[in-house]
């Protein structure tokens, strides 16, 4: 399989899944070049149990999800940190809403709503990202997320009643 | 009130499918591809040096077992020279 075939066939579909993660175009670029780096490097222990296609969703849904992750875990230490040195107040903001695929008009209601599904579980995250944002069916999402279709119905179900309930507030 | 905000998620939800597809700017491209290239080099510097690693090993032991070899064929003439030596002033002795 061809590393150059696998990037200009996917590159977009990365970046994009990624901007739908972090909503930021600096940590997206970052992600994407985790993503095919772990591509590059895994080539050679691919399976072909499913498609390349699935394959490249799978790693770039676990980068974007380390990635926040990471920045959960350095942000928790900046704010002890903050705290030792006794500098909590100022407030240290780590990556701004700077979605290029929303456009200006819409741009505030769409950030309310990505801080609402930022406060999903990472999961119920994933569910809405690939059926709502993505476009996927059903059967395509519980194929990349690797459980059943009725997982994916529940987690929907779920991620849209948490939803209502962090746009109430 | 149940209704309203569930028409309302479902409202922000067709705000979400309304966000378009970008492009990957270039210098990502460009970026992404030196990097796999540098790793390209570091992963075959790496298979170099372990294949030049089982090289010096394997004279090593090529070395170690041909020393080993002459030291004991070595010996073994010593131990038959020793012998004969033996043997001659055995025979001189009687």
């Amino acid at each position: 399989m061809d590393f150059e075939k696998i990037y200009n066939e996917y590159k977009n579909l990365v970046y994009n899944l990624a901007l739908q993660y972090v909503q930021n175009q600096a940590d997206a670029q970052e992600i994407t070049q985790d993503t095919f780096l772990s591509i590059y490097k895994n080539l050679d222990s691919f399976q072909r149990k499913s498609s390349v296609k699935t394959w490249v969703y799978r790693i770039a849904i676990n980068k974007s999800l380390d990635f926040i992750n990471s920045r959960k875990r350095n942000k928790r230490r900046f704010f002890f940190d903050a705290i030792k040195n006794n500098q909590t107040n100022e407030k240290v903001q780590f990556s701004h809403f700077d979605h290029p695929g929303v456009i200006l008009e819409q741009k505030e209601a769409v950030k309310k709503i990505f801080d609402a599904i930022n406060q999903l579980p990472e999961r119920q995250k994933t569910a809405i990202i690939l059926l709502k944002i993505e476009n996927k069916t059903q059967k395509e999402t519980a194929f990349i997320m690797q459980c059943s279709v009725k997982s994916v119905e529940s987690l929907y179900q779920r991620a849209k009643n948490k939803l209502s309930k962090i746009l109430k507030h | 009130m149940k209704k309203n905000t569930s028409n309302q998620v479902n409202m922000n939800i067709e705000l979400l499918q309304q966000i378009k597809n970008v492009e990957i700017p270039q210098h990502i491209s460009s970026r992404i591809f030196l990097n796999i290239q540098s790793t390209r080099h570091r992963k075959l510097s790496v298979i170099y040096v372990r294949r030049v690693a089982a090289i010096f090993i394997l004279f090593l032991i090529i070395d170690m077992s041909a020393i080993v070899y002459y030291h004991r064929k070595h010996q073994k003439q010593n131990d038959s020279n020793n012998y004969i030596e033996l043997a001659k002033n055995q025979i001189y002795n009687e």
